[in-house]
């Protein structure tokens, strides 16, 4: 089967939005974790050497 | 060395603000999208193919940008030696790799239906992976050296002689024969695409800011968690 040429511009652009928007999950889910961990730090004093 | 006083916390607040923003920048990308894509006539040679220009040629540029920043302060590193510059240089290759490895990925699907292959040893595609496989190196690195300093260092050179690819990449369609196309651009384009080209280069732009900012605050914090594990290890032994 061969896809048209319309498919590889859908698949394009659901590509762009798929990586895009999984960065953007990356970025929340190492956000969280950096603000659950920094919280216990900043209760620690200052962490600067 | 980062210390507490900067890092502050943005509160819920400035969490909602960072989300609006994600939000706002996303939204921006899509209505450039959807206007390129509606005002663009069918291409004579390509037909509706070309309407992935919009999001290839603007992931090739963000992907230049970001491996410039990187290269900008990466030398500032090296001459200052200031965390934040390491910090900001890291969150740029990241950001840039994931830009890199998407102009990969839909230079393929465009070049399948144009060129009849997924895949051409030609000068723009390999040194565009070069420059990925550089940056992904550069990203493992960070990952293995636990001494800061060193890592930093490593990371700088690592970083300046990957940045200097990009002019390499931009360049190659030119000193070699390649399957690959002049590099496009509004001066070398039909008006009729010029501004959906435009209009999408700016609202990935403002992805591309968004994400550096966003990966350099949450840098900022995995690095101050770094130093307090580093010096609670100190004080125990």
């Amino acid at each position: 089967m061969v896809a048209s040429n319309q498919t590889f511009v859908i698949a394009a652009y659901a590509l762009t939005w798929v990586v895009l928007l999984g960065y953007v999950w990356r970025l929340v889910s190492k956000d969280r974790r950096a603000r659950a961990d920094h919280g216990p730090v900043s209760g620690r004093g200052d962490v600067s050497r | 060395m980062l210390s507490r006083d900067q890092l502050p916390d943005p509160g819920p607040s400035g969490r909602r603000t960072g989300v609006w923003l994600a939000l706002a920048t996303l939204v921006v990308l899509a209505a450039a999208q959807a206007y390129a894509i509606s005002n663009s006539p069918a291409e004579g040679d390509m037909g509706h193919l070309q309407k992935i220009m919009y999001v290839h040629v603007p992931a090739a540029w963000m992907t230049f940008i970001a491996f410039f920043v990187v290269l900008v302060f990466s030398v500032l590193y090296l001459w200052r030696r200031r965390e934040t510059d390491d910090l900001i240089a890291a969150s740029a290759a990241e950001v840039g790799a994931v830009f890199n490895g998407l102009t990969l990925a839909l230079g393929m699907i465009w070049g399948r239906p144009t060129w009849g292959v997924w895949w051409a040893w030609d000068a723009r595609l390999t040194s565009t992976l070069v420059l990925f496989l550089i940056f992904v190196g550069y990203l493992a690195l960070r990952g293995f050296v636990d001494d800061a300093g060193q890592r930093a260092r490593w990371s700088a050179a690592v970083g300046i002689i990957g940045a200097i690819n990009v002019p390499i990449v931009y360049m190659s369609v030119m000193w070699w024969r390649t399957l690959h196309q002049q590099p496009s651009s509004p001066s070398t384009l039909d008006p009729a695409y010029t501004m959906g080209l435009r209009t999408n280069a700016i609202a990935m732009l403002l992805v591309l800011v968004f994400f550096i900012h966003k990966r350099y605050d949450i840098a900022r914090r995995e690095r101050a968690v770094e130093l307090a594990a580093q010096t609670a290890a100190m004080r125990g032994s």
